[in-house]
Formats: C-alpha cells, sequence, structure tokens
C-alpha cells in the first residue's frame, strides 16, 4: 500500500517539474513589440575621424572616417544605434547561470574600424573578436562591474575569444588607433534589440505584461517609457524621441 | 545550705541574662549568615554571570543538539537506536542461542562419532584375534557379532537422531544471521552519519561539562606590574566578561558574554595576558560589581571610556602608538590628530611631547597659515579687513577662524601689517622684490622676481595672444584642480579660487604663479613650469573670477583710517602669529593655556561661566568650548579664542584627542617602535600629506580624487558622461601604489627633482615642487621601503643577448608581431600619429624600471595600473606567437625586457657582444640618494 502511493506520489512530482520546465523553455509565444526612435533636432552633420597612423590599411576609404556615434536618417529623422530593453521582468528570464546560448556574432576589426558599431552579447557567452586587418589592434574594454580587457591582437592573432560575465554597457577602444570606438551591451535576458537606420526595432516573444522600456543611446544618455505586452501578437511601443543635447 | 548558696550566688547573676543572650546569639548567628552569604554571593557577584553562561551555553548546546537530530531524523534514530532496539536485541539473542545450541549439538556429535570409531576399533580388533585364533571367518563374525552391533547402534545414532538436528540448526543459524546482517546493514552509518554521531556525542559532552560547571571562587584577573604610570594594574574584568578574548561570540551575543569587536587585531596584537583591559578602556579594573567598575558617572576618578558615539577609547592609542601620523585601527583618533594640526592648534596651545612625536624631522611644526611678510603687495587692502573680520564671508570653507572682531579693529590689524612690510626686513629675497613691486608699482620689479624665478626659458617673451580662455582651459587641465577648487570642482587641499580676483594683486600673482616657493619657501605649491604667456593667460583667468558678493570697496585705505599701534596689540592679545608669520612678532611665545594635562581636569576645576545647561562634566565643558569657544566668557573672564566653526560632529572629533591629554609617559617597553623599513615609510608618508600627492596620485590604495576633474574634462571635450567616468583613470595620473617595485629609486629622486614628461597623452602634468635633497629622497625611499625594495641606488642593467635573441626579439617587436614601435617613443624616433596616442620612450626604461616589475608588466599591465592602455601581450602560454623561441612565452618576454633595457644603456652595444646569458645586475651602492 505505502509502496504504491509512494510511486503515485513521484511520479506526479516528476510530473510536476517537468511541466515547470516546459513552462520555462517553450516559454509561451508572447507578443512582440514594435518601435521607432527618433532625433528630435535637425540632424547634425556627421562628426568627422581623421585618420592618423597605419594608413595603407586605415585610410584605403580616405584620410577621415564618419563617426557613429550619432547616426540620424536625414529622411525620417531615425535614430540609428539606440538600444532598446525590456527592464522590470520577472528574473526567471534572466539567463541562466550557463546559458546553452547560440554563439554570439563577434566584434571584427576591419579597416581600422569596429563592425558592428553597437551590438548585444548575452552575458556568459562567448563572442569572437577578429582582426582582418593583419596589423596590430588592441581591445580595450572599458566596464565597471566585468574584468576590465586590454589585450593586443598582433597580425598572427586573427581571432581571440572572450565573455562578459555581468550585464552591463561596455565601452570598446582600440588604444593603438584612437578614432575606433563600440559599444557592446552585455545583456541579462533575450529582450534587447538595437535600431536600425531607420531607429527601428522590434522585440520577439516578450513575455505578457506590463513594463518599461529603456532606451540607451551613447551619447543622448538613457531614458525609459511604459509598454503594456498583450499575451499574443505584436504591439507598437509610442514612437521614441531623443532631445539634442 | 541555704547560707552556702548565697555565698556563691552574687548580685549580678541573680538577674537571668538568658534572654539577653539569647538575642545576642540569634545576631551572631545572623552575622554569620550574613559574613558566609556575603562572602559567597554578594562579594562575588561575577558568579552570576558565569553561572547564567554556563546555562546559556547549556541551553544553546542543546537547541543544537535537538536541532541536529531533528534536521537529521532518520540517521540520527538510526545512528543512535538501532543497537537498542528490541526487536534487533532479541533478534540477536536468538542468534547467539542458536549458535550456542549448534554448537553444543556438534561437540555432542562429536563425542557419538569418537564412540562409534572406538567401537568400531574393538569389533575389528576383536575380529582379527578370533581369526588368528584360527575360527573362520563366519565363526569370527559370529563371535563378535554384539560388537558389531554397537557400531551400528551408534551410528544410526549419529544419523538419525543428530544430523538432521544439526542441519535444522544451522539453517536456523543462517537464516538468524541473514536478519541480523539485514538490520545492521540497515542501521550502519555512513561517513556523513558518523560525523553528526560525533557531533552529537561532543554537544552532549558540552552539555554534561556546562551542566556540571560552576562558577569559579577566585575571580579571573590580570596582573601587570611594570606598565607606567600606573603602580600595578588588576583587572578583573574577564570574570564576567568571560569571552571576551575567544571568537565565536560576536554578533548574536550580548555584554558581558561578548567577543571583543576586531578581536583578530585588537586582541590579537593586545593580548589580554600582557595588556588587562583598563589600560585602554580606563574604569576600576579591581571591582567586582558593574557599577564600580564600569563607573559611567561623571565624578569618579577614571569612569569607563566612551566606546560607541564619541570613541573617547581611541584617546589611549596615542599613548603607544605615537609616532606614525595615522593609526590603522583609530580612525577617529588619526582624523582628531590631523584637525589639531591643520587648524594649527600648536600654534596657541603647548602640548608637551606631542609636538615633537608628531614633528619627528618635519621642520618642526610649521605655521599652519602664510606668512603676512609683504602682504600688502598680495592682496587688496579692502579685502584684509574684510578677511580678518569675517573669514566666511569670503571663503565658506576656510581653516581661519573668526575672532568677532569689530571693523575698526579690522581695519587696526589691517593698518599694522600693511605698515609693517616697510618697517620690516622681508623673508627671501623675492619678497623684496615684491616689495619692491608693490612700492614701485612698476613691471620693473615683477620682471626682476621673474629673473629670480627658475621656470623653464619661455619661447617667445610675452606673446600678445595670451587670452582668457588659454588661461582657463590650462587650469583645468594641468593639474591645479587636484588642490584648489573653482566653482564647486576640485581638491579642497588649497584655497578655493572661485573668488580670487576680489583677493589678490595682479602683479603678486605672475610671480606667485611662476615660482610659489620663491615667495614662500614653505608653500607645498608647485610651479607648472608654465611660459611666460601662459603666465599671463592664467592671471588673466583668474583674476577675473570675482566675488559677486564682494562688499563696496572702502572709501577710506585701511592705512589712513587704522591705527598700527592699536593693531600690533590686538595681534598680540590674539595670537595671530601663532599660525601666520609676522613681522615684528618673531620671538612671542604662545598666549593660550598649555594643555599638556588637560584631560586631567575634573569638572570643578573647568569654568563654566553662565552657562547653566551644559552638562557638567569633561566632555560637556569640552564640547560646549569647541563648538562656541566664547561660551563661557563672563564681564569679568575674557575669552580669547577665536571660532573654527566646528560643527557637532567635528567638535566630538577633536575632543578624543583632548582627552589623550594627560601628561603622561608609557613604559618605553609598550612604546610601539618603528622598524627603520617603517621610519622610512612614515616619514615619507608625512611628506606626502604635505604636498597632498594624493590630491592626483593613488597612493597605498587612497587618493587619486583628480579623476572627477578629469572626467568633466573629457565631457567637455565631448565625450557622453558614461564614455567620461569610463576613461578618467586612464587620462589621469598613474597610481603609485606600488611604485616602489616599479621604478629605480635613483631615477625617482631625479623625477621628484626636475620632472620630465613620460605620458604623453595626460594633459595634466607632474608639477615641480622643488624638493630639498633630504625630501626627494624620503619619498624615494618611502616607496622603496613599501614594496620591501631595494635602496638607495641600482647600478644601470647591464645587458648582453645572443645573435639568435637578438634575432628573436627585433622579429618580436616589429611591424608583423607587436609592433611596439606603433606606439612607443624611441628617443628621437617618434611613433606615426598624434602625441595623444603616443606611449612612454623606451630609451627610459634602462635608468626609469625595475627588471623585475618589466616582467610583470608584460604579463599583465591592467593589475598593475588599471586602465593603463598598454594591452597584454603575454598573458598565458597560448598569447605568443608560436613561430618565435619555439612559442615559449616566458623566453619572449625577457628577450623582450633584455632588449628594452638594451636600448637606454650607456653602449647600447648588443652586437657586440656574445655571451649566452643576460647578465643582471642590481646591487645597492651606499653613494647616492641619502646627501
Amino acid at each position: 500500500m505505502k509502496k504504491t502511493f509512494m510511486a503515485i506520489m513521484s511520479l506526479i512530482s516528476i510530473a510536476l517539474v517537468l511541466s515547470w520546465f516546459c513552462s520555462i523553455s517553450m516559454a509561451q509565444p508572447g507578443a512582440s513589440v514594435l518601435g521607432t526612435v527618433k532625433y528630435g533636432g535637425a540632424p547634425p552633420a556627421p562628426k568627422k575621424l581623421d585618420v592618423t597612423k597605419d594608413m595603407d590599411v586605415c585610410a584605403k576609404e580616405g584620410k577621415t572616417k564618419t563617426s557613429e556615434e550619432l547616426v540620424v536618417d536625414s529622411a525620417t529623422k531615425g535614430l540609428k544605434y539606440v538600444v532598446v530593453s525590456v527592464t522590470g521582468l520577472d528574473p526567471k528570464y534572466n539567463y541562466k547561470a550557463a546559458p546553452t546560448l547560440a554563439k554570439a556574432p563577434g566584434i571584427d576589426q576591419k579597416g581600422c574600424w569596429f563592425h558592428p558599431h553597437v551590438q548585444i552579447v548575452p552575458a556568459k557567452a562567448s563572442m569572437d573578436i577578429l582582426n582582418n586587418d593583419g596589423i596590430l589592434h588592441n581591445i580595450h574594454t572599458y566596464s565597471k562591474k566585468n574584468k576590465v580587457i586590454n589585450k593586443a591582437q598582433p597580425k598572427f592573432k586573427k581571432k581571440m575569444e572572450t565573455t562578459f560575465d555581468i550585464p552591463e554597457v561596455v565601452s570598446v577602444k582600440c588604444d593603438v588607433h584612437n578614432w575606433m570606438n563600440a559599444w557592446i551591451i552585455v545583456s541579462e535576458h533575450p529582450y534587447y534589440a538595437v535600431t536600425d537606420e531607420k531607429g527601428a526595432f522590434k522585440l520577439d516573444n516578450v513575455p505578457a505584461g506590463k513594463y518599461k522600456l529603456q532606451y540607451w543611446h551613447e551619447t543622448l544618455g538613457a531614458q525609459t517609457a511604459d509598454v503594456t505586452v498583450p499575451a499574443t501578437g505584436q504591439v507598437k511601443a509610442a514612437d521614441f524621441e531623443f532631445k539634442p543635447k | 545550705m541555704e547560707q552556702k548558696r548565697e555565698a556563691i550566688v552574687t548580685d549580678v547573676e541573680q538577674k537571668s541574662y538568658s534572654g539577653f543572650f539569647f538575642v545576642l546569639a540569634g545576631i551572631l548567628a545572623l552575622i554569620t549568615l550574613w559574613g558566609i552569604w556575603n562572602e559567597t554571593i554578594t562579594r562575588r557577584p561575577w558568579k552570576q554571570y558565569q553561572r547564567r553562561f554556563f546555562k546559556m551555553e547549556y541551553e544553546k548546546a542543546q537547541a543544537e543538539y535537538e536541532n541536529l537530530i531533528k534536521e537529521n531524523k532518520v540517521s540520527s534514530t538510526k545512528a543512535v537506536n538501532y543497537v537498542n532496539n528490541p526487536e534487533y536485541r532479541k533478534l540477536l539473542k536468538e542468534f547467539d542461542q542458536a549458535q550456542v545450541d549448534l554448537d553444543e549439538l556438534a561437540q555432542k556429535r562429536q563425542f557419538i562419532k569418537s564412540d562409534a570409531d572406538e567401537a568400531y576399533y574393538e569389533y575389528k580388533h576383536s575380529l582379527h584375534l578370533a581369526m588368528e585364533q584360527g575360527l573362520s571367518e563366519e565363526e569370527a563374525e559370529a563371535k563378535v557379532k554384539n560388537k558389531k552391533q554397537k557400531v551400528q547402534e551408534l551410528e544410526d545414532k549419529l544419523i538419525k537422531e543428530f544430523d538432521p538436528k544439526i542441519v535444522e540448526l544451522t539453517k536456523k543459524v543462517g537464516e538468524l544471521k541473514k536478519k541480523k546482517d539485514e538490520y545492521e546493514k540497515a542501521g550502519s552509518l555512513t561517513e556523513e552519519e558518523l560525523k553528526i554521531a560525533g557531533q552529537l556525542d561532543q554537544l552532549k559532552k558540552k552539555m554534561t561539562e556546562m551542566k556540571m560547571k560552576r562558577p569559579t571562587l577566585m575571580p579571573y584577573q590580570v596582573i601587570i606590574n611594570d606598565m607606567k604610570p600606573f603602580d600595578m594594574i588588576v583587572d578583573r574584568c574577564m570574570a564576567c566578561h568571560l569571552v571576551i578574548d575567544k571568537p565565536g561570540y560576536e554578533e548574536e551575543y550580548e555584554n558581558p558574554w561578548k567577543t571583543h569587536p576586531r578581536r583578530d587585531v585588537l586582541l590579537v596584537k593586545h593580548p589580554v595576558e600582557n595588556f588587562g583591559c583598563t589600560p585602554c578602556h580606563d574604569g576600576q579594573g579591581r571591582a567586582l560589581s558593574v557599577e564600580v567598575a564600569h563607573n559611567p558617572k561623571h565624578y569618579w576618578d577614571n569612569p569607563m571610556l566612551e566606546v560607541k558615539g564619541t570613541k573617547y577609547v581611541e584617546a589611549k592609542c596615542i599613548r603607544c602608538h605615537n609616532q606614525t601620523l595615522e593609526i590603522p585601527e583609530g580612525s577617529a583618533i588619526t582624523q582628531a590628530k590631523m584637525m589639531f594640526q591643520d587648524f594649527g592648534c600648536f600654534g596657541c596651545h603647548k602640548v608637551e611631547g606631542l609636538e615633537e612625536q608628531w614633528a619627528a624631522d618635519l621642520t618642526k611644526i610649521r605655521k599652519v597659515a602664510p606668512t603676512l611678510r609683504g602682504i600688502g603687495s598680495k592682496v587688496n587692502p579692502d579685502w584684509i579687513v574684510r578677511w580678518i573680520q569675517n573669514p566666511r564671508s569670503y571663503l565658506p570653507k576656510t581653516r581661519m577662524p573668526n575672532f568677532r572682531l569689530s571693523e575698526q579693529q579690522a581695519k587696526d590689524i589691517a593698518a599694522y601689517l600693511l605698515a609693517s612690510e616697510h618697517d620690516h626686513e622681508p623673508a627671501t629675497t623675492a619678497t623684496t622684490a615684491m616689495a619692491m613691486a608693490s612700492a614701485g608699482g612698476s613691471d620693473a620689479a615683477v620682471q626682476l622676481a621673474a629673473l629670480k624665478s627658475t621656470a623653464p626659458t619661455s619661447k617667445s617673451p610675452k606673446s600678445p595672444k595670451s587670452s582668457r580662455e588659454e588661461g582657463e582651459e590650462l587650469i583645468k587641465t594641468v593639474g591645479c584642480l587636484g588642490c584648489h577648487t573653482i566653482n564647486g570642482v576640485g581638491g579642497s587641499f588649497a584655497p578655493d579660487l572661485s573668488h580670487v580676483g576680489s583677493k589678490v594683486q595682479k602683479e603678486h600673482l605672475y610671480g606667485w604663479i611662476r615660482n610659489p616657493k620663491d615667495h614662500n619657501p614653505n608653500t607645498p605649491m608647485p610651479s607648472f613650469r608654465f611660459i611666460d604667456s601662459q603666465v599671463e593667460s592664467v592671471v588673466l583667468y583668474l583674476m577675473s573670477l570675482r566675488d559677486p558678493n564682494a562688499p563696496a570697496p572702502l572709501e577710506v585705505s585701511p592705512v589712513v583710517d587704522g591705527n598700527p599701534d592699536e593693531g600690533a596689540n590686538l595681534i598680540r592679545k590674539y595670537g595671530c602669529f601663532g599660525c601666520h608669520d609676522i613681522p615684528g612678532f618673531e620671538n612671542e611665545s604662545r598666549i593660550a593655556p598649555d594643555l599638556t594635562e588637560f584631560a586631567k581636569k575634573k569638572p570643578e576645576e573647568l569654568d563654566f561661566g553662565d552657562q547653566v545647561h551644559i552638562e557638567h562634566s569633561w566632555k560637556g565643558w569640552t564640547l560646549g568650548k569647541l563648538a562656541d569657544p566664547r561660551r563661557y566668557a563672563t564681564e569679568r573672564i575674557e575669552s580669547k579664542m577665536p571660532d573654527f566653526y566646528l560643527t557637532e560632529e567635528e567638535a566630538k572629533t577633536l575632543s578624543i584627542l583632548l582627552k589623550s591629554f594627560n601628561g603622561e609617559k608609557m613604559t618605553p617597553k609598550y612604546i610601539r617602535n618603528l622598524s627603520e623599513n617603517e621610519i622610512q615609510v612614515e616619514k615619507g608618508r608625512r611628506a606626502i600629506k604635505q604636498y597632498n600627492c594624493r590630491g592626483c596620485h593613488e597612493i597605498e590604495n587612497r587618493g587619486g580624487d583628480i579623476r572627477a576633474v578629469v572626467a568633466i574634462n573629457l565631457q567637455l571635450e565631448g565625450k557622453s558622461e558614461q564614455d567620461a567616468q569610463l576613461l578618467a583613470p586612464t587620462y589621469s595620473p598613474p597610481m603609485l601604489t606600488g611604485e616602489g617595485a616599479k621604478v629605480k629609486p635613483d631615477w625617482l629622486f631625479s623625477f621628484l627633482k626636475s620632472p620630465t614628461p613620460i605620458r604623453p597623452w595626460l594633459k595634466l602634468r607632474m608639477p615641480t615642487f622643488r624638493f630639498s635633497d633630504q625630501e626627494a629622497s624620503r619619498i624615494a625611499a618611502h616607496f622603496a621601503s613599501l614594496s620591501n625594495v631595494e635602496f638607495p641606488f641600482i647600478e644601470p642593467y647591464e645587458v648582453s643577448m645572443t645573435k639568435e635573441d637578438i634575432a628573436a626579439v627585433q622579429k618580436l617587436m616589429s611591424k608583423d608581431y607587436f609592433d611596439c614601435f606603433s606606439c612607443h617613443q624611441q628617443g628621437e624616433k617618434k611613433p606615426e600619429g598624434p602625441e595623444e596616442g603616443w606611449a612612454p620612450d623606451l630609451m627610459l626604461a634602462n635608468k626609469r624600471l625595475r627588471r623585475d616589475w618589466l616582467i610583470k608588466w608584460l604579463t599583465d599591465p591592467q593589475q598593475l595600473q588599471p586602465g593603463t592602455k598598454m594591452p597584454t601581450f603575454l598573458a598565458d602560454s597560448q598569447s605568443g606567437p608560436d613561430d618565435v623561441l619555439s612559442g615559449d612565452e616566458e623566453q619572449q618576454k625577457q628577450v623582450i625586457a633584455a632588449y628594452v633595457l638594451s636600448l637606454g644603456s650607456r653602449g647600447s652595444g648588443l652586437e657586440s657582444k656574445s655571451s649566452s646569458k643576460i647578465i643582471k645586475s642590481g646591487k645597492s651602492s651606499k653613494s647616492r640618494g641619502k646627501k
């Protein structure tokens, strides 16, 4: 009698645990959040950066480069490279201690320029650092919570790997070529997006609920706006505008 | 009979005293009882605390025991109880019985078997005998028939009677053993369970012990008889504070059953057996009751010192720790000492013994405020009057106190100061120039001052386009804000310059900025080596910083309006010369009471004046005095002490130091003397404080405050706030924690004497402090001693490398590999790109760097200098190229270090030598550095 009871109980508990796992891994389809970010002023002339070193490699496309710190679409005033993220999520949606994440895309040093300028890298996911220039670069991160990396990447090292453990905004520089600059946003959950040339973004599969969306831009700072996400379908976040500084 | 009896009975005895005796006996009995009670209970109050402690410990052990059992329910019952389980016991008994039965039966069978064997022998023997006698076999058989029968009988008995029984019993034993084994297996202990069983055992032991334990009859006491100024210290505090020096009774316990806070430092370094309790805490060590021992009331001689709130207990630290400026575990007393020094209390008050210790080699106690010689040429006369009258109307945070003088009095003092500069010999030649400048008011005198200064030669004499903007940029970027504040940004070491234009005279500022030490040899203000045009820009900018709230200029100059003689009287009365160097007051003695034994003052020795609402205690009086120094003045008793605007908190802190002024000298045995190494470190620390090196540099993990200014500047250059914060350490002066292990002391000495730019990306520059040889070598020795490395002089490293090594290193440093010269300068060979992107000149390395550090630097630069732009090239065994020196990173580092050191060495003739080993030489010589 007792044994049967125990067996039934254990079966039930296994079923419960399994269903809990499923509820997380299958993560309800959720809804998509769409939106656009605009620059609230006359689009400024893009900043020019002088190429001063290693001209044969770095100045192939001209002796100046166009800064990507403020990229505004002249027609729509859409603001590129704004990072939009959901805040106030239940921590259960955070990446677990050892996420089985697909490898992050990585950062490429090509033509003495970081590609891409702004990207999202999940915490604890490994990412590649590539040097396609065949000259000395160094990847120097400036951060408060993550360990600072300043690694030389000479010609013979085409590829290195690194991981960031703690979610935060990391500034990336190359000390050999002082005009090079990029940003890595170490994310704590999957609901982060970067705006495109038109200032548009899309967050997929966001669980239903009321949240604050955070809009971060490297020179214009961070701001928030409310959003209510339905169980399915998609919702359009209110158009967001960054005032010029 | 009657008569005889009468003769014996006296008058006295005619009255019965039995009642009286009874009462007396009763009293005696009571007194005896009381005596016993008093002796064993009343006079041994610690017993109660000990009893409670034992009870507490018992309860704790019990709770822990029960908890352990509860948490490990199954295993613990098993662990303790399976042996006692009645079922198991019964089984065990049955098993034992069965085993015994079986053994007995087997033995019996053995006996029968022996009988059977004997019978068989008998039968065979008789048979053979009969056959020998000639009987036929049949006949013989018939003759011994009865014998054979006996054998048969016995064997039958064995088979029929014993064997089945034995089989049965064996089976039973087997079954019982199986059952028993099952029991034991189920009940046996795992390692974890064994551990718990052990813990339970120990707890049980402790419980028994605590239950049995009786309080000690004699108090635990510490006796120290060689600590002056006490005759003999007898501290019985531990009679109640049972576990004060035992770890494990920290947070959740309450006094007296609590471990001493910070025991790991405070009690480990000052064991109770050697130091007792009252030398630090005061109170009555011999006393046995709580009230008498602690005596918190102010009329006791030595009430226990406060431990929380105002930490008077720290006043005791400096009786033994009197040779260092800072006391690691005494933050309050350290702060109090700094305040006493910074506010210039020494200027008016004498404290015997203290000044000597603190001054230890620091050129006497300097006057804390600027010299007033030549003040007329330095600042505006109007400003002097305003300043004397109310310093905080100009600088809201100044340390100059308010003497509560009337405007006329201020004018009188100003009149004296302004007149005296003509009357008295100025201190230095530079001030002569100053005086001339002010007297003649001509540019010629300024030029003279400029000639005297040792500023680097200017490229163009007086550039016409000196601008305020250039001046502003210079002030904000070269490092002035490491010490000075302008509009809320910068350090607080030196005066706030936000309104300096309303204070100083332009001509003075030229000379001062060009070379401050020419004007005041004691100033910590350095020269930034500005060229003339830069000086002009800086002056232009500073003079534009005016105070919008400045009062209207005086209609009549104080020189005319004031009475210099009256001024001199006021200066003498208020002791202005205690802090300022004033002509005509060179040989005055201190005006205020000697504080050497101030802490010993009883409340009745302190005059509370008309203040009735202040607590009549030492603390009450002292805090009242510090917060409002004129508080106790009456019509008859004048107070001269000025108002330092101390907050309540500051007054409390400062009073901790005053509490230490008891005029007693500690026995030398107990004084914490410094080792040779520590003395070097301490001397350097004082110099570092004196020159505010921490305004810019992080030293011993503190300081580097200028980073906030750098972050603001980076933002002004267009960096985002976030980026500026992150980049600030990179663009700030180098961190000097571990500097001793990095640079050679002789290089540091010469760099301090005459700084040269090393880091082209820094807009901040190391200024010239015009250190004396003694000061420079003191600072160099400080860093070497802190890092425990050789001092003072390291020979230049002589480097020789094999041809293979040279080929390897040239490959390693080439463009296709580490491309070192992409950033590093090499003497005249400069890298590509703008100067901000360059890295230090590698030619400097041999003179400047230690070889061991260089290897560490090549391994992990970020660890040595957080924020550095130098990347890691050879962090681990994967980072180096595989085709150089067979991919051995350690060897790669060695050859790079050797090559870099060879760059700056005299011959630099690497190729000419062919020895196979790199020679390291680094012997110290006594010839330099300690001049």
